[in-house]
């Protein structure tokens, strides 16, 4: 569907998914040059390009390593993460994911599984902030995985804004962070899609702030009685088996809700809920049956008894 | 009367050559362990390119981003998201996961 007049709209693949931005005012040319940020962020942060800062930083084990400013932040906020989860949320799985046959981009992605000898460390990867440089411990493997989109997703909104548009919505591919006015004047409105069903799961509204969505069923490969998913539980290595489908979280920002998204996801319908409460965040969690669980405060977002409030359309 | 001129650098104020100040070993030291503490450069670029509007301000809201939230504590107040408000005309987007 076009986008509103004064809104500029793009979409395009980054990072291995669907990029969408939105953006309401602002100098010319803001939404190129956001796509190029992006692709920039990307260069730096895949770890299915040897040269990219992530790649540097495994490949130099035991050393430190300069990085630039986005990747110190971006580490940094991952072992804030890893803290804030208790370790559910680990940044240091690279050789479970690898093992589990996650070993090049999706769409390239064969059936098998792989092999590696990285454990896991999180706890031990040093930031040294006056250096802008990071050391990952010998034998430990850094994959930030879906942070890096939640991440990438805070640093567009909070560039564009500073550039002059009065309103941003950066979503990739389902880590999105929205922030002031958004076209037509109002709220930014998102819609959950559901892991089961083509129906969205929820329609929540937000005047800023990020949602991110996490499934075990997007992201999936290997044949029939062996399906392997991108979702690691650090406490076995292996891909998470803890009854939920999809994990959606709202939070403050991008890089916050992918964290508790996959947190979420790890701990199941009940340790979910309530790891997200304590957070200070809401969700949605949606079991492998279908059925929906959320957090006490939810309903907030959800527009409940709002007319005329329909989406205008599901991404995914 | 004009000033007498310095003397050139390693040289007595008499016009004699000083003998070089010889380095002592603990200053040695401390080069060596300067260098073996540098850390390594991925030449990447340490800031951003800045030619346009909204490259240029990606260091400073780069920088601004990294300030109340890039303390790396275990805080985990003020991670909450805003709701809207049920009058406003909406733009949409969806959050199908990956």
């Amino acid at each position: 569907m076009a986008a509103p007049s004064g809104t500029a709209e793009l979409r395009f693949r980054a990072m291995g998914c669907d990029a969408h931005l939105l953006l309401v005012g602002g100098p010319p040319g803001l939404a190129g040059l956001a796509r190029e940020r992006v692709e920039e962020l990307e260069r730096r942060w895949s770890r299915f390009r040897p040269d990219s800062e992530i790649s540097r930083l495994n490949q130099l084990a035991g050393v430190p390593v300069r990085v630039s400013p986005a990747t110190l932040g971006l580490v940094r906020r991952a072992l804030q993460g890893a803290r804030v989860t208790g370790g559910r949320y680990d940044p240091t799985v690279l050789g479970d994911v690898l093992r589990a046959g996650y070993d090049r981009s999706f769409e390239r992605l064969g059936g098998g599984g792989g092999s590696s000898a990285l454990g896991h460390g999180w706890e031990r990867v040093v930031v040294d902030p006056a250096a802008s440089a990071v050391t990952v411990p010998a034998g430990v493997g850094l994959d930030p995985g879906g942070i890096g989109k939640g991440y990438a997703a805070d640093l567009l909104v909070e560039e564009l804004r500073a550039a002059g548009a009065a309103g941003v919505c950066v979503n990739l591919g389902g880590d999105l962070r929205a922030d002031g006015q958004a076209p037509g004047g109002g709220s930014w409105v998102v819609a959950v899609g559901h892991p089961l069903r083509a129906a969205p799961a929820a329609t929540v509204t937000i005047e800023r702030g990020a949602v991110a969505t996490t499934s075990r069923v997007r992201r999936a490969w290997g044949p029939a009685g062996d399906r392997r998913h991108h979702l690691i539980d650090p406490a076995t290595g292996r891909p998470a088996a803890t009854g939920l489908a999809a994990a959606t979280v709202l939070a403050a920002q991008g890089w916050q809700a992918e964290v508790l998204a996959k947190a979420a996801f790890l701990g199941g319908p009940g340790q979910g809920r309530a790891l997200l409460v304590a957070a200070g965040a809401d969700g949605l969690l949606v079991d492998d049956r279908g059925c929906l669980h959320s957090t006490p405060g939810f309903g907030r977002f959800t527009g409940a008894g709002r007319p005329g409030r329909e989406p205008l359309e599901v991404a995914g | 009367m004009d000033p007498k001129p310095p003397p050139a650098p390693g040289t007595a104020r008499d016009g004699t050559r000083r003998p070089a100040r010889r380095r002592r070993p603990a200053a040695r030291s401390r080069v060596v362990a300067g260098a073996l503490s540098a850390v390594l450069f991925l030449g990447l670029g340490a800031g951003m390119a800045a030619n346009q509007a909204g490259t240029a301000t990606a260091t400073t809201a780069g920088s601004s981003a990294t300030g109340s939230q890039d303390d790396g504590g275990s805080s985990s107040s003020g991670w909450a998201a805003t709701p809207g408000s049920s009058s406003d005309q909406s733009a949409m987007t969806g959050s199908q996961g990956s």
